[in-house]
């Protein structure tokens, strides 16, 4: 546990004194002000468009945070003596994933400025805001959990991060091709879908086997990520 | 001989099998046989053509790089690598079915504010109700994401799906199919359908038919149309009350001396409730008793809605002679109602004053629009108002008249009055209802609370058959209901809060329809900002576009500067 905080604290500090990270947090408010002051022109007294865009431009910005994590260390042949230390691999993914989900979070949570500029203006429907919040949350849970893969897989960090770019894009256009598929594979392919989840909760609607996707999606590519970086001690 | 042999085979396979020219053959082809499959109908057997020649080219590529594979597949790292990627497909088969378990165990929460995931009142009570089997088949295409059209189709399929699975999941015996009708060309042709998006709804003995346009409303402009409201509950709740009631329930409105009219679309006229009413398969019917001095005989209730000429004593005494003869009698009054009415309503017990109810303390916010003269009354305790202070609803009385209950001086004895609505303590009723400002005078006002809303009736309780029995609801005739406000039924003020409710109720409760008083469903509109926010928009874009990015980039090139200047 200690060790997993270890690397935790580590790696938060580093996106706090990166100014590549605020550049990052920097770009993604700018473009969240765009769409949220349409919201304001069209008067609209919801967030849900607001939030379905963020999730948008995190497809693009995460993997900018992420694409450093672990492809950096092999770069920079640290990962050696990261793998000579008493720190297991499961420490090191969670530590690092973390970390970044929690710098990726306060990103987002200064986003709840734009709720709150419009319940000034009228009464805002609280619930949608909590639960479409809590979907771009989850979901941005899982852009970092695929872009912590793409960095495990890679060792150069600029391909990590186009990497991970492509696997959520990949994604999304599975979302879009499943029309193609029969009335079953469709079906499952909607299912697997990331952004699925999301549009009920934009809407308002919580419901636990979306929560549980999610969780189970970012369990998915944590434990992938550890096993590539197990490969990576053979090597 | 032998040594150059090893050697050529070594340098054949030192490639691997991308060295050959046969292996980028055989990719192509495998891309090839891909788009001859997603290309569709007709191209089946070319591509698996393609897919067989293809691995036909990568396998000879494969053989004549043995070496690669020896080296490649034979290896430690291999192995372990075939061991990871087993345990990583492990996991996703293990999460795979926990979300199995999780999708049959769903436990859903709808937090939205008028629980628009969630069936109304009313749609539950009507299906708790239902003593026959109905079925419902929603013709719509599946939609795909390639084009807007294609979008909106595959939307309005998923809002109808859910509806519908919430209205089966509340009654057994409500089933429902969703039809594509590009893929049940028969059923579709059956049914005669026309349009994308049409519902039918059967029962055993008729069929009752919705087209999209009632269900959906769009904004359209040149470019696009944008949903601006989902019907969907309304519709098909009022359809299911269409195929299963049996009575006709009329509502008369009572014309010819300047009444609100259900015809009106202006902001005082009385057209929306007349969609709701109709929704609720009411029939609409006017009575101008100038002209024809009876009141049909089939009305369930009679409205009166704040009549600006006097009423002829021949035409009060038809309405005397209906009320006395057990009928329900809807008055929506405001200050200026004609004396002979005030007289009526004294008769059974009801005293009006030319007066308008002021509340300081409970009113309509000024941000939107409010002022003392639109009371938010609280609710008092009645089968008509219980569900609506259940769910903390609020109604808004805009310029109502104060109404005093009097049961001693009536000349129609028996009856039993209950305060549905009344205003706050700091409220009264301003005699000088001409003056722009409204303060209280001591002896001329009269001090609140103000009732604004009675619900009367001759109550007949029946005693326990056995004792310890629970009593049963008292059996209520001659019904009556005053509002003291004619505006909370208007246009204008329809939608607001709970005003909508509180009307259909009382109509429900005036025509004996006691098991449909509730919560009606609410029509599922984009939600807007209240006030103008044009003149704040700048302010706004300067904060969120420039301060608060602003900020974070300073502060990451302060974090910059400070590291560098290390």
């Amino acid at each position: 546990m200690f060790k997993f905080w270890c690397i935790f604290k580590k790696e938060l500090k580093t996106y706090f004194i990166s100014p590549i990270a605020y550049v990052v947090a920097g770009a993604f408010l700018v473009l969240s002000g765009l769409i949220f002051n349409a919201l304001i022109q069209y008067r609209y007294a919801l967030m849900a468009p607001a939030y379905g865009n963020m999730g948008v431009y995190l497809l693009f910005i995460v993997p900018f945070l992420t694409m450093r994590l672990l492809a950096e260390e092999k770069k920079r042949q640290t990962m050696a003596l990261l793998f000579t230390s008493p720190i297991s691999n499961t420490s090191i993914v969670l530590g690092k994933f973390l970390a970044c989900y929690v710098f990726v979070a306060l990103m987002l949570s200064v986003t709840l400025v734009y709720p709150y500029i419009l319940s000034q203006f009228g009464p805002l429907d609280v619930g949608p805001v909590k639960t479409g919040f809590l979907g771009l949350v989850l979901l941005a849970g899982c852009y970092v959990g695929i872009g912590l893969f793409a960095s495990s897989v890679c060792s150069e960090t600029v391909i990590a991060g186009v990497l991970g770019v492509g696997l959520i894009v990949m994604l999304y256009l599975m979302e879009m091709a499943k029309s193609w598929f029969g009335d079953k594979a469709s079906a499952v392919v909607e299912y697997i879908s990331i952004y699925r989840p999301q549009q009920d909760m934009l809407q308002g609607l919580l419901n636990s086997k979306d929560v549980f996707f999610y969780v189970s999606f970012m369990v998915l590519t944590i434990f992938a990520s550890i096993r590539m970086l197990e490969a990576n001690r053979w090597r | 001989m032998e040594a150059q042999s090893k050697t050529s085979h070594r340098r054949r396979g030192s490639g691997g099998p991308a060295s050959s020219p046969t292996f980028p053959i055989g990719v192509l082809l495998w891309f090839i046989a891909l788009a001859l499959a997603v290309a569709g109908e007709g191209m089946g057997n070319w591509a698996i053509g393609a897919a067989v020649a293809g691995a036909a080219c990568v396998g000879w590529a494969l053989t004549q790089n043995y070496s690669w594979i020896e080296q490649t597949f034979l290896h430690r790292r291999f192995a372990l690598g075939i061991n990871n990627l087993i345990l990583i497909l492990g996991v996703t088969g293990i999460l795979g079915l926990l979300n199995v378990i999780a999708y049959r165990h769903n436990a859903q929460y709808d937090f939205t504010k008028d629980r628009k995931f969630s069936l109304s009142d009313q749609t539950l009570k009507i299906l708790g109700g239902l003593d026959q089997s109905l079925e419902v088949m929603a013709f719509f295409i599946e939609g795909s994401p390639d084009d807007q059209r294609g979008q909106r189709a595959g939307q309005e399929r998923t809002m109808v799906k859910n509806l519908l699975e919430r209205y089966a999941a509340a009654s057994p015996k409500f089933t429902f199919r969703m039809i594509d009708p590009e893929k049940d060309p028969t059923l579709t042709k059956q049914f005669n359908i026309t349009y994308n998006g049409t519902t039918i709804l059967k029962s055993s003995t008729r069929d009752v038919r919705i087209e999209p346009d009632k269900m959906f409303e769009y904004n359209r402009s040149m470019f696009n149309q944008r949903l601006q409201a989902f019907n969907g509950e309304q519709v098909i709740t009022s359809s299911i009350l269409d195929l299963t009631s049996g009575a006709v329930r009329t509502v008369v409105f009572l014309e010819g001396h300047g009444e609100r009219t259900v015809d009106s679309e202006d902001r005082g006229g009385l057209a929306a409730m007349k969609e709701y009413l109709l929704r609720d398969q009411y029939k609409i019917d006017k009575v101008n008793l100038l002209t024809k001095p009876e009141i049909p005989a089939g009305a369930s209730v009679l409205v009166i809605a704040a009549p600006k000429g006097a009423l002829d004593s021949k035409e009060i005494a038809i309405i005397d002679k209906h009320m006395a003869d057990g009928k329900a009698v809807l008055f929506l009054l405001d200050s200026d109602t004609p004396p002979t009415l005030r007289a009526l309503l004294k008769k059974y017990g009801v005293e009006t004053s030319r007066t308008l109810v002021v509340d300081p303390a409970r009113h309509l916010h000024p941000l939107f629009g409010g002022t003392p003269v639109i009371p938010q009354p609280e609710f008092g305790s009645h089968p008509l108002v219980d569900p609506l202070k259940e769910k903390k609803r609020s109604v808004l009385m805009p310029w109502s008249t104060l109404l005093k209950g009097d049961a001693a001086n009536a000349e129609v004895k028996g009856l039993t009055y209950h305060e549905l609505l009344k205003t706050s303590g700091d409220s009264w009723a301003e005699v000088d209802v001409e003056s722009n400002t409204a303060q209280f005078d001591n002896g001329k006002d009269t001090k609140g609370p103000c009732t604004v809303a009675y619900a009367i009736g001759k109550e007949e309780s029946t005693p326990p058959a056995n004792p310890g029995e629970a009593p049963k609801p008292a059996k209520v005739t001659n019904r009556l209901i005053v509002f003291g406000s004619v505006e909370f039924a208007s246009n204008a003020w329809a939608e607001k809060g709970g005003n909508i409710d509180l009307f259909m109720n009382a109509v429900n409760w005036l025509s004996g329809e006691t098991d449909r008083i509730s919560i009606r469903p609410k029509s599922e509109d984009v939600p807007k900002l209240e006030v103008e926010v044009a003149q704040y928009a700048n302010r706004i874009l300067y904060a969120t576009m420039l301060l608060l990015p602003g900020f974070i980039f300073g502060l990451g090139g302060w974090i910059w500067w400070r590291r560098s200047s290390l």
